[in-house]
């Protein structure tokens, strides 16, 4: 039977690696919230915004 | 209230300082921990606050902060961080910083940190300030003139906040410029005296001396014996 094991662990992520992507993340969480900020923006619009911040999030969650 | 952004990544600079601007604070930004030191070491008191990125070309944001806590600075620090990592908290807060923030993160958050961290005991920035009959609550940004409510704009409430925070103090152009609107805005323009004159509109306020006193060749005053 197979278990779970430690063995599909990534290897450890480079500093420098960690702090491009995260940045890169912080860049777009940031875009999408100022935008969020403009006045009379369509529904939709501000949905798709909301939701890339959401996603923002799960990427980042899976460097946890 | 003005902050000081150390952030090398320009990309995600340009952002911060453009949203920190848009929720109200005046934002200087420098891009090394070199530039960081000697900014913070000649304008100790100028800065309400100090977002500091950890990884910084030149001299990275534990030695930012260990060596301004050094000279005596004691302006809250927050740090920006893309790792992860206990060990990076611990020391960026026994460096002397008062606050860790892993990226990405939201710049409502940041926003509510850094009222937090102005609004500790030795700080000495209340929520609420009350200066002649004016009023201010600097959470919910509303402003009342003898119990009524005045509308103001992000720039005039700025204002009027450092007008109050030093009260019969005092203030030139230069420094209401550099707190209000950060040292990049161009120091010939007359916005000052433009914002001064929509506030004393928008006061209204009659009685006995000026709220907000032109003080000629220097600059204004806010009295808060009227």
């Amino acid at each position: 039977m197979e278990t779970k094991d430690n063995n599909l662990k990534l290897p450890q992520i480079d500093r420098k690696l960690a702090h491009d992507i995260r940045n890169s993340l912080a860049v777009i969480k940031m875009d999408s919230e100022t935008a969020l900020l403009t006045e009379n923006l369509a529904s939709d619009v501000k949905k798709i915004l909301r939701q890339i911040g959401i996603e923002v999030d799960n990427i980042n969650k899976m460097f946890d | 209230m003005r902050i000081l952004l150390v952030e090398d990544d320009e990309r995600l600079a340009t952002r911060l300082k453009k949203g920190l601007e848009v929720k109200g604070f005046a934002v200087d930004h420098v891009t090394n921990g070199i530039k960081a030191v000697t900014r913070i070491s000649l304008y100790r008191s100028e800065y309400d606050s100090i977002v500091l990125d950890l990884m910084l070309p030149g001299k990275d944001g534990f030695d930012v902060c260990t060596e301004i806590r050094a000279l005596g600075v004691k302006t809250p620090v927050i740090i920006l961080t893309a790792i992860h990592d206990v060990e990076d908290k611990v020391r960026a807060l026994d460096a002397g910083a008062d606050d860790y923030l892993v990226k990405p993160f939201s710049i409502e958050e940041l926003c509510a940190r850094i009222r937090a961290l102005t609004r500790r005991p030795e700080n000495s920035l209340p929520v609420v300030v009350k200066a002649g009959p004016i009023e201010m609550h600097a959470s919910t940004k509303k402003v009342y003139c003898d119990g009524k409510e005045i509308e103001l704009t992000l720039k005039e409430f700025s204002l009027l906040e450092y007008l109050m925070r030093h009260p019969n103090q005092v203030l030139n152009r230069e420094q209401i410029m550099d707190h209000i609107w950060g040292f990049d805005f161009n120091s010939f323009s007359n916005v000052v005296d433009v914002h001064i004159k929509n506030l004393r509109r928008k006061l209204n306020y009659s009685k006995g001396r000026p709220l907000i006193e032109t003080v000629w060749g220097f600059g204004y005053r806010f009295n808060d014996s009227v």
